[in-house]
């Protein structure tokens, strides 16, 4: 009888709890290593983007700390405002990564976008920091696998 | 009351066409009504929303209100006082709605250009209003062309006026994509292709008829544009032919592709950049693209 009321107890805790692909980044290769991790409680965007700023030791990440500022979400689409103080000292690969591995994670956690559209300090801006172009939307059908392939 | 209630359904189920005003005439409350709700077609905002508080009746459009007592015939629009109506002009100059007077009539356009712009090989135009313009092209390049009552920059261009002119030569309308509120314009060359090659920090100029490749030193990879959701489809064949392209090409060098809206590609112009590993690849690189002319 205690068993079963542990596991009644138990089956919230497990439902509220989520489990998040996470992409970080091989340093010798670059290329994707995908780690489940599991959040718990509301916010779970801003806990991924944590997370993904945060690498395992041997891992990197393009994903500079506290670079979200803000999301929102409408119908299928979702708006991510990021700090512009965080991506002013990108270079041409850290801009092209970080896109690449925050839609990559997106896509691949929030099965219900289908388009990201990106704005910094609340604006809209032509390029991201100096290199990507973020006048228009980012889709699924590219960056729901890694856009980054090796021709056989 | 019911009355109100009748023209806003009226006037909102009509089609939204140039406002033509009588110069002199003083506004009575049911034809400021009758303005606001047609303006409010034409910017694609609120429709205005009329009341009555005791024994004032106003109209509230936007951060404007036109009151006055029933049956008086005091109007006051944003606190200034009129007698006897509102005149038409005070009252667009008031509410800050572009106009121009031809013959003793003023005439409100039926489209506002927001933006004209020319992306990558697109030209893209963003209006509200019924969008009454048409693209023509001439030896030089395109032109806009009105055919209703269109503001753009300042002036108002009534029909068969041009009011905007873009050099696109060598150049002939492959497709147009009308939506509400932005028209997309594509354009293919009329010329035979080639390839060219250029370094890394050079501009690609989206009107050059070339198939053009940027070149810098890298871990051996070809970057090339997405497609956009944002222009529903248009970009898909540029796409499709310059991924066939990179793809080919990566599997002869045996480089990494990668997709990326990098901003120095033009959207919807076959274009791309190549990271070469080492010098040779370079050699490897004119040879393919020498093939690829052949074809």
């Amino acid at each position: 009888m205690r068993w079963k009321l542990l596991l009644l107890l138990l089956i919230p805790i497990d439902l509220l709890a989520m489990k998040l692909m996470i992409c970080y980044i091989d340093p010798v290769s670059l290329n994707p290593v995908l780690k489940t991790v599991e959040v718990e409680g509301d916010n779970f965007i801003l806990k991924l983007f944590d997370i993904l700023a945060s690498p395992p030791q041997d891992l990197m990440s393009f994903v500079p700390k506290g670079v979200l500022r803000a999301y929102f979400i409408v119908d299928d689409i979702m708006i991510l405002d990021l700090d512009e103080e965080k991506l002013k000292n990108m270079d041409f690969l850290s801009e092209r990564y970080f896109i690449h591995t925050v839609l990559y994670t997106i896509f691949n956690n929030l099965k219900t976008v289908n388009e990201v559209y990106f704005t910094i300090n609340g604006e809209r801006r032509r390029v991201l920091a100096n290199y990507v172009d973020i006048r228009y939307g980012f889709p699924r059908r590219i960056w729901e696998e890694w856009p980054v392939k090796r021709m056989k | 009351m019911k009355t109100l209630t009748a023209l806003l359904i009226v006037f909102s189920l009509s089609l939204c066409s140039a406002l033509t005003l009588n110069a002199g005439k003083n506004l009575n409350f049911e034809e400021i009504l009758e303005i606001l709700i047609d303006l409010s077609n034409v910017l694609n905002i609120e429709p205005p929303s009329t009341n009555t508080i005791g024994s004032f009746v106003y109209i509230a459009w936007g951060d404007h209100i036109v009151s006055k007592i029933k049956g008086g015939d005091l109007y006051v629009l944003d606190n200034e006082p009129f007698e006897g109506g509102i005149p038409t002009e005070d009252l667009l100059k008031k509410l800050k709605i572009p106009y121009h007077t031809r013959d003793n009539e003023i005439i409100v356009p039926d489209t506002i250009i927001k933006s004209i712009e020319m992306i990558g090989r697109s030209l893209v135009v963003e209006y509200t209003g019924k969008g009454s313009f048409d693209f023509e092209m001439t030896n030089d390049g395109i032109v806009l062309i009105s055919i209703g009552e269109v503001f753009f920059n300042g002036n108002v261009y009534g029909s068969g006026k041009t009011f905007g002119n873009f050099p696109v030569k060598g150049f002939k309308i492959d497709s147009i994509h009308r939506e509400k509120g932005k028209v997309i314009v594509n354009f293919k060359e009329s010329g035979i292709r080639t390839i060219k090659i250029r370094p890394i920090n050079e501009r690609i100029d989206p009107f050059d008829p070339n198939l053009t490749i940027l070149v810098g030193y890298g871990d051996g990879r070809i970057i090339f544009r997405n497609f956009a959701p944002d222009f529903k489809g248009v970009d898909w064949k540029v796409y499709s032919e310059t991924k066939k392209i990179v793809y080919e090409l990566a599997r002869e060098l045996g480089y990494l592709v990668e997709e990326c809206p990098v901003y120095k590609l033009p959207i919807g112009v076959p274009c791309f950049i190549v990271l070469i590993k080492k010098p040779d690849d370079l050699k490897l690189l004119n040879e393919y693209l020498k093939e690829l002319l052949k074809e």
